[in-house]
């Protein structure tokens, strides 16, 4: 449907038909201006915070996100929906001005590996402003996304802010990606469900021509050693970085749920020339002279390892009980 | 029958229950189908509200975000003719609402802007007589299962009403000159996470706001949906749909057993 072909005159509303009479109250430009002004200093846009006062306050209903049967199981755990909560952030990674991400001395792609994980973070955060403004104690059922295109990764996530009854509200609510069942099934065998944690990892290796051709011309059955053990450091720092992100807001005793995602994958590096006498790079045997703008690009190989989980902890032997709960959420 | 006069004729005749020839028609399974007979309830027939709408235009702000409110408004709009034309349907079926509501939006070839709104749903009616009618005298609507609302009923909770909100976004391009600013830069671009924040906020209010009016207390299973519909790439549709629910007794309801399938359903 193109949107923009300019009409003759301006538009017009054909006569309301009679049975719909709600009309919409548009959003104004100075609102849309303040909200990003909002966002920038850290705080929520104000529609939202307006949204969960009122539903806070009994004016708006409840909502929550779950299934029906879901529902009703959280409901026997004495949890009750209070309101659906969201956050999301995009985030640009620094790139040269032909749109090339930078490697750090170590090859990693540290400025894409952090827009991945603030990205997250300040969704989360916002999340979790949410939920606490409508004095919840966990965000449940949260389901979330990560989206990259190019250099702009984006993270949205949307939940259902519960409270559990009788408790106090916590300094920092709880986040789980987990469905009700799971979270049922869970909890009556002692385990709390803490908080979603992400490990992402981004290496890219350049190659001499001796692994390039020979992965591309060899007819004997080899393994190229120094790829895999490259893609095996990935995953080993992903996973690592995924316990340092759980651990970090709550005492962590594992992750279930967990999705994996990776990715080998060609391309090439360009190095730029450093000194004056500089001539080249040699790389795996193969040397590669820089070009007159002072440039030499290097075959190489991405490995990039991704996964996120849902951190837990064990709080008792059998079913959970009130004050389990409440004492966990006092130590943090 | 000149109350529904919004009907055509031939609905009409197929939703006249005094004739001789009428049975009930619907599109529930065959556990749905007992499990709302459990529920105390009795299938009326199926029922359908169909709306084709010509959506406006909005010229849209190239370097803005903003509502185009001329879009929410016709998506919701079109929505809620084909839902009002359904409940007109179960009404003639003398039901006390419908289950299992499904809200279809279609884009015809012979037009562009042209979009084919449709709702489907299965009117039932309770057994023992007592209505299950909104505050507003309609029937109730639910995008329920048959399972999901016997499930709902023996909880202790009667839906509502089907309820929606719609906000249909532009998301500002990004000017050159900022672009060139944050090249070097790790940041966030704000423009864009305010727009899909805000977006999304206002159709969560709009449903909340429906709900309120019919004094719900409550609305389960609220889906989030993102579309497109073939407009610009920056123009995006925020749909929240959900079922609201009013708590009419209190239940205690037996401790479901706890049953860990040893087959895993995530190898192939």
């Amino acid at each position: 449907m193109p949107l923009f072909r300019r009409p003759s005159k301006p538009p017009q509303d054909a006569a309301a038909t009679p049975i719909t009479n709600r009309t919409y109250e548009s959003e104004s430009l100075e609102d849309a201006q303040a909200d990003q002004d909002q966002l920038e200093s850290g705080d929520l846009p104000s529609k939202a915070k307006i949204r969960l006062n009122r539903t806070i306050s009994g004016e708006l209903p409840w909502m929550s996100t779950y299934a029906i049967p879901d529902f009703i199981l959280v409901e026997r755990l004495r949890i009750e929906p209070l309101a659906q909560v969201t956050g999301t952030c995009y985030f640009h990674a620094a790139t040269d001005n032909q749109g090339h991400i930078f490697l750090d001395s170590n090859l990693e792609a540290a400025n894409l590996v952090r827009a991945y994980y603030r990205a997250k973070d300040e969704a989360l955060s916002r999340l979790i402003q949410e939920a606490s403004l409508v004095g919840a104690h966990a965000v449940l059922n949260a389901r979330y996304r990560f989206r990259r295109e190019e250099t702009v990764v984006s993270f949205t996530i949307l939940g259902t802010a519960v409270r559990f009854t009788g408790l106090n509200p916590p300094k920092r609510p709880l986040v789980s990606p987990l469905s009700g069942e799971e979270t049922y099934k869970l909890m009556t065998r002692g385990w709390l469900p803490v908080n979603m944690a992400l490990g992402y990892h981004w290496h890219c290796m350049p190659v001499g021509f001796s692994t390039k051709f020979s992965i591309a011309r060899n007819w004997y059955n080899q393994e190229f050693t120094d790829v895999s053990e490259q893609f095996m450091q990935s995953r080993q720092l992903a996973i690592r970085k995924m316990h340092q992100d759980g651990a970090r807001d709550y005492p962590v005793g594992g992750f279930v749920g967990v999705k994996v995602d990776y990715s080998v994958e060609e391309t090439e590096i360009l190095f730029m020339r450093s000194g004056m006498f500089d001539n080249g790079i040699t790389v795996g045997g193969t040397f590669f002279p820089y070009d007159d703008a002072g440039r030499a690009e290097v075959p190489a190989f991405n490995t990039e390892f991704f996964v996120t989980g849902a951190s837990v902890v064990r709080l008792a032997s059998g079913k959970l009980s009130p004050s389990d709960i409440a004492r966990f959420l006092l130590m943090t | 029958m000149a109350e529904y006069s919004d009907l055509p004729q031939d609905a009409l005749s197929r939703l006249h229950q005094e004739s001789e020839n009428f049975v009930f028609t619907s599109d529930l399974s065959v556990n749905e189908f007992i499990l709302v007979e459990e529920a105390g309830f009795t299938p009326l027939g199926m029922v359908m509200g169909s709306s084709i709408y010509h959506i406006g235009y909005q010229q849209a702000n190239w370097t803005k975000n903003q509502e185009m409110t001329v879009l929410s408004q016709a998506m919701y709009n079109a929505r809620e003719l084909a839902m009002t034309r359904m409940e007109e349907e179960a009404d003639a079926l003398k039901a006390d609402g419908i289950i299992g509501v499904r809200l279809q939006v279609s884009h015809r070839e012979w037009g562009q802007h042209i979009a084919e709104f449709v709702a489907v749903g299965t009117a039932v009616k309770a057994k023992d007589g007592t209505s299950h009618r909104t505050i507003k005298d309609k029937p109730f609507t639910s995008d329920l299962s048959g399972q999901d609302f016997y499930l709902l009923m023996q909880a202790g909770y009667r839906p509502v009403s089907l309820v929606m909100g719609s906000c249909v976004y532009h998301v500002a391009h990004q000017g050159t000159l900022a672009a060139i600013r944050q090249l070097g830069q790790n940041r966030e671009l704000l423009p864009y996470t305010q727009g899909l924040y805000d977006a999304r906020e206002r159709a969560m209010e709009r449903m909340q706001t429906e709900a309120a009016e019919l004094k719900a207390q409550g609305i389960v299973g609220v889906h989030l949906n993102e579309s497109n519909h073939s407009w610009d790439s920056h123009v995006l549709e925020f749909f929240a749909v959900g079922t609201s629910v009013v708590k009419f007794k209190e239940v205690e309801m037996q401790a479901p057993g706890l049953m860990l399938p040893m087959n895993d359903s995530s190898v192939d």
